[in-house]
């Protein structure tokens, strides 16, 4: 099919469906749940909601395909659909870009979302408010898309802050069972957290909206450098609000910390938005506006450090957790440190690179701890597991694949695009700390191959749970026996995931086609080739030092939890309750936060809020004393006091009347 | 200055007269029927303000945008002797204010209509006593319209302090448990408030009448009196600190906001949802245009005051036990976003000071309505007390969350256009070197601590196990909801499609900034672009 211009009107109804699902739920869901009982009610909310997702992909599809039959400087569009705010010189309207980034991760978003959402429909099968999950599910994907589709900063802050509400809505997802006050806490958290991101995003669009006298990502990147100047306070300054942003979004220091609480909404929730989509939305902010970045050298060179030290650090706080969606959640928080690092030395395609590829093998892991969290009645402590195996063996097949991608194991997935990852670092001159920078990669490396094993052999392979639970002192082992794989559905998207961690960055399509593929949009402009580590100089070592960190990270682990986990992880004595308790960062900001601005808020609300008032009052009850001693009237009558005040007008009045005649 | 639209003045059978009034009419018919009749008398108050609310569709539909000034004025003589006239006149800034005004009493008397009996200090008036109470309410309508529409000092003194008698006594008559005192409390602070503004009133009158010997308290020819030069910038600096304590009271601005959660707290619902930011348009129609020297010298202290007004009231609604009062402060840190929108001077901080005052209109009278609804069914509305309810009242609990993100300014939502403008306009003054960035830093945090103050609220309300004595609650009904629509459809209308209500003030906006804002504020805004 040959055509001359993208479909860009296609933009309305990659929005438009997802949206479309969420009011369908929201308004029809629970009322057809009743009409037509609950199997079929469902059955009908679950496909729909499904449906959206994966006609948006569809479409999606279509954009590439045109794309891909255009020349690369056709690949670029924009849709306009209406004003939004036009005041003065203030001029945003509802813009949306449609190039290969955005369709990279339209893809991702609708492509991912959508197996997810099919999962889901077996994950949440006996849950009593499907539609409600249905709702929040679909409006997630709508505000996702917003946010990847944006073309400028402002309609980007719509998806931005709306996946935020949507995240906050799915952590309190089961508001009112045993958990109820620590779900619907973590979820307030991830708001509130979220939001002190988000005011840097905002402080960042006023300065660029004032200097730039345009919101639009185009003109932005394209005038960055002769407005700004390279390396100016300002220039930094904007790129550092926007990177406060991203932190706050993609849980990086400092404001990761709400991430490992969201994991208490329902396990497709922390595969989709918390770590497959919404947490990327950082990298891909970063690079969407990366002209602005690279113009700001020191801002490059704060995100690749604080990249890689969160990579580190929660790598190795995953060794000391014990609940199996907290080690994922930690795990994605170093992964996402990985892109940061990549963004950081300037190779933004290869950050989205790990975006796309983390996508699949992080649900996938996700989703088989879904698996396993159904057959054990969603009891998550990986102490009390083993030799699942047996019972659950596709999700165990599965989780391997998903254990071998995210350590970065040829063939898979994850290989390519953490390699690719260590050859820009390793090769960037941007800052003399490189070196260092390169071997936080590489240590890090290990760590994942050493957690991860951990995770996968505790639940799998380790003796059965029931001979594990002496290790804990005796405690009493689970009363249920664990099922078996009983959704289709799960499984199904299981395998295709799977197969998707193991063939993508290799095969369909290749690391060199992505590379091709961003390369318009993800080049950096600023920065010559010579700061960037694009040589093919270091790759053996670069390669070698991986696999080598790799094999270690797995060798070490089987080697260890070979039997079990040793009784002194497992009561978290020492080092691993140091670990389990996030060196103490965790607590910190909960005091900061809470404690202490507790405090804070009851000198200002009680104390000096009292204060002023009784003042107030203080004044009041003078004022009668007095008239009671002037007049000798009873008082407490608001008509005394009403005539009072109108008097003392009355003569302000003439002694200024007779002042103004004379 | 002040150009009179004629063609508007010819074609105006005194529409804004009939705006105005037309409550008061309906007082008039109130009291032809007998005690007693309920249904009669909330059909007769529902006839009343709908007509009101016709008449400021006239209004809407025959506005021209394109000029700038004044439209469907009306002037006669008064008190000719003192210079004091019934003048009466909207431009695009107070449009909207009128037909808010109006929107919302309508559903204010429609609330009551819906009011199931209940006693005294329910904050809901009995059957008996509903007639009084709608006449009180109507007559409020009138006085806020007035305060909206006069252009004149005195007269407009007189609406703004015509406000306090029928709010004085809704309170002192069908307030809650503490009812006294709020209205004592009310009725002082904010009377003693105003009369500065009286005594600065005269006081320009008087300078100018010793100037050009004669009387006169229309605005336009003050403003213009002052622009030449009549007044010099030390008396100016005392005027506007007369005008600005009248209406930082009134705003409410911290720290003399304390009478507000006392007042509103214990007022009944109908009032604290009509009663409209009247300090602040009066700040942006006579404290500013009056006195713009004066007010371009304390800009940058009205800017720190109003961010700190911003974080602290935010603060302090943490610390509150109760819905209604965690609200109420709300109001007072959506009033810091306002005054640093005002403080700006520039066209994006007024526009957006504007669509903060609309949203506060739209966001917290569908908020103190579904507060009443629900304080219809608990009889409380303290925290504590409450627990479990989106469980047991989902089309509620629904409002209510799409109410809270307005209020904590969603984008998509019309609290996101009004913050955003705001801060824009404050940055772009800081940016061009008027006021200091810090305050609006300061101020932005304020996006943050919204979110810890309503979250937490609703946390503890909505989220967990229904409370045994809450299972029996009912979920609102079609009715109920069909009253708060309206604002829920405005709050993404205005989020969504801002200019179908910003493009009928930008000549007025224009205007203001020519009249309040210097040349170095202009040049230097210019030159950032």
């Amino acid at each position: 099919m040959e055509t001359h211009r993208l479909p860009t009107e296609l933009v309305i109804f990659i929005l438009g469906l997802p949206f479309a699902g969420c009011l369908f739920h929201a308004l029809f869901g629970g009322w057809l749940v009743r009409v037509l009982g609950e199997r079929a009610g469902k059955w009908l909310v679950g496909a729909v909601g499904t449906g959206v997702v994966f006609a948006a992909l569809w479409l999606s599809i279509v954009l590439l395909q045109t794309m891909l039959n255009l020349p690369e400087e056709a690949r670029r569009a924009n849709h306009t659909l209406a004003d939004w705010l036009a005041i003065g010189s203030v001029h945003v309207p509802f813009e949306f870009i449609i190039d290969p980034l955005s369709v990279l991760m339209c893809l991702v978003v609708t492509g991912i979302g959508g197996l997810i959402h099919l999962y889901a429909t077996g994950y949440m099968a006996e849950d009593t408010d499907y539609p409600r999950f249905f709702t929040y599910f679909n409006l997630f994907i709508f505000f996702m898309l917003t946010l990847v589709l944006a073309g400028n900063f402002l309609v980007m802050f719509i998806g931005w802050e709306g996946v935020g509400l949507c995240s906050y809505l799915l952590i309190g997802y089961f508001y009112r069972n045993a958990d109820w006050k620590y779900n619907t806490d973590s979820a307030n958290k991830a708001f509130i957290v979220n939001r002190i991101g988000d005011l840097g995003f905002l402080l960042a669009m006023f300065i660029i909206l004032v200097i730039f006298g345009s919101l639009s990502f185009e003109e932005v990147n394209k005038r960055a450098a002769e407005v700004l100047g390279v390396g100016t306070g300002i220039a930094t300054a904007v790129a550092l609000l926007l990177f406060l942003a991203a932190t706050g979004k993609s849980a990086q220091l400092p404001l990761y910390f709400w991430l490992p609480d969201a994991m208490a909404g329902p396990t497709p929730v922390s595969a989709l938005i918390h770590a497959a989509t919404m947490v990327t939305a950082g990298v891909y902010l970063l690079t969407r506006v990366h002209p602005l970045f690279e113009i700001a050298p020191a801002a490059m060179v704060v995100v690749a450090v604080v990249g890689a030290f969160t990579a580190i650090f929660a790598a190795s706080i995953a060794l000391g957790q014990t609940d199996i969606k907290r080690v994922l959640a930690f795990s994605t928080v170093s992964q996402l440190g990985y892109m940061f690092l990549a963004c950081g030395v300037g190779a933004f395609w290869v950050g989205m690179f790990h975006v796309a590829t983390h996508a699949f093998f992080k649900a996938l892991l996700f989703l088989g701890a879904g698996s396993v969290l159904i057959a054990l009645h969603h009891r998550g402590d990986i102490r009390q597991m083993g030799g699942l195996r047996r019972y659950l063996p596709i999700t165990a097949a599965t989780m391997v694949v998903g254990l071998l991608a995210i350590s970065g194991f040829p063939p898979f997935s994850g290989y390519w695009s953490k390699e690719a990852i260590l050859l820009s670092a390793y090769g960037s001159r941007l800052t003399e700390w490189i070196p260092l920078l390169f071997w936080i990669g590489i240590a890090t490396a290990l760590l994942t191959a050493f957690y991860m094993t951990r995770l996968t052999w505790l639940v799998f392979f380790a003796p059965s749970f029931a001979s594990a639970s002496t290790h804990t002192g005796g405690e009493t082992p689970p009363g249920h026996a664990p099922g078996r794989e009983r959704y289709w559905v799960v499984l199904g998207v299981l395998i295709v995931l799977a197969i998707g961690s193991t063939l993508f960055g290799w095969v369909l399509p290749s690391e060199t086609d992505i590379h091709e593929f961003l390369k318009p949009v993800a080049t950096p402009v600023h920065l010559g080739s010579e700061m960037l580590g694009e040589s093919e100089a270091g790759k053996v070592l670069v390669t070698g030092a991986a696999l080598l960190a790799a094999l270690l990270g797995l060798g070490l682990g089987i080697a260890r939890y070979r039997v079990g986990m040793p009784p002194r992880e497992t009561q978290l004595q020492g080092l691993w309750g140091v670990l389990h308790r996030q060196w103490g960062y965790d607590g910190a900001m909960r005091w900061l936060g809470v404690q202490l601005g507790g405090a804070f808020a009851w000198v200002i609300g009680v104390l000096i809020e009292g204060l002023i008032d009784g003042l107030v009052d203080l004044v009041g009850v003078l004022t009668r004393e007095l008239g009671n001693l002037v007049r000798g009237l009873q008082s407490g009558y608001v008509r005394s006091y009403a005539l009072m005040m109108m008097l003392g007008a009355l003569i302000m009045l003439i002694v200024a009347f007779i002042y103004g005649w004379r | 200055m002040g150009g009179y639209n004629l063609a508007a003045m010819e074609w105006a059978v005194k529409v804004l007269s009939w705006t105005l009034w037309t409550p008061l009419i309906g007082v008039f018919l109130l009291l032809l029927i007998p005690r007693g009749q309920r249904v009669l008398a909330c059909a007769v108050a529902i006839a009343a303000t709908l007509t009101t609310l016709g008449l400021t569709g006239v209004l809407v539909v025959n506005f021209d945008p394109s000029t700038t000034g004044y439209q469907f004025v009306e002037r006669v003589p008064w008190l000719p002797d003192y210079g004091i006239a019934y003048l009466l006149g909207i431009d695009g800034i107070s449009l909207w204010l009128v037909v808010l005004t109006a929107v919302l009493s309508v559903l204010a008397v429609v609330y009551v209509t819906l009011a199931p009996a209940l006693p005294i200090g329910s904050n809901t008036p009995s059957p008996e006593h509903t007639r009084a109470f709608l006449c009180h309410l109507l007559l409020l309508e009138t006085a806020l319209m007035g305060v909206f529409m006069a252009l004149d000092l005195v007269l407009f003194y007189v609406f703004f302090e015509l406000t306090l008698v029928p709010t004085y006594f809704l309170i002192a008559l069908w307030g809650g448990e503490r009812r006294g005192y709020a209205a004592l409390k009310f009725f002082l602070y904010t009377f003693f408030g105003s009369l500065f503004m009286l005594l600065a009133a005269l006081w320009l009158a008087f300078i100018h009448y010793r100037a050009t010997n004669e009387m006169t308290f229309e605005l336009m020819r003050l403003q213009q009196f002052v622009a030449e030069g009549g007044v010099p910038l030390d008396v100016q600096k005392w005027l506007f600190l007369g005008f600005a304590l009248a209406f930082a009271v009134k705003l409410p601005l911290v720290p003399f906001h304390t009478w507000w959660p006392v007042a509103m707290g214990e007022a009944p619902i109908p009032v604290v949802v009509i009663f409209l930011k009247t300090g602040a348009y009066a700040f942006l129609r006579f404290g500013m245009p009056l006195f713009p020297e004066a007010a371009q010298v304390f800009a940058p202290l009205g800017m720190a005051l109003a961010a700190v007004a911003v974080v602290y009231a935010a603060i302090t609604a943490t610390m509150q036990f109760d819905m209604k009062r965690v609200a109420l402060y709300a109001v007072v840190s959506h009033a810091g976003f306002i005054m640093m929108g005002l403080f700006a001077l520039n066209q994006t901080g007024l526009v957006g000071s504007v669509v903060q005052q609309l949203n506060h209109g739209v966001t917290m009278g569908a908020m103190f309505l579904l507060l009443g609804m629900l304080h219809w069914r608990t009889r409380t509305l303290e925290i504590n007390q409450l627990g479990g309810l989106k469980a047991q009242m989902p089309l509620f609990s629904a409002l209510f969350l799409m109410v809270m993100l307005a209020l904590v300014a969603l984008p998509g939502t019309n609290g996101f256009i009004g913050e955003f403008l705001c801060l824009l306009g404050a940055y772009q003054a800081a940016h061009s070197g008027q006021v200091a960035t810090l305050w609006v830093v300061l101020g932005a945090t304020g996006t943050i601590l919204s979110v810890v103050y309503m979250l937490w609220m609703f946390q503890r309300v909505f989220y967990g196990p229904t409370p045994e004595r809450l299972r029996s609650l009912p979920d609102l009904t079609p009715a109920e909801a069909a009253l708060v629509l309206p604002l829920v459809a405005l709050i993404f209308w205005i989020g969504l499609r801002p200019a179908h209500f910003t493009h009928s003030l930008e000549q007025s906006a224009t205007q203001w900034v020519q009249q309040v804002a210097s040349e170095p504020w202009r040049v230097a805004h210019d030159n950032s672009e």
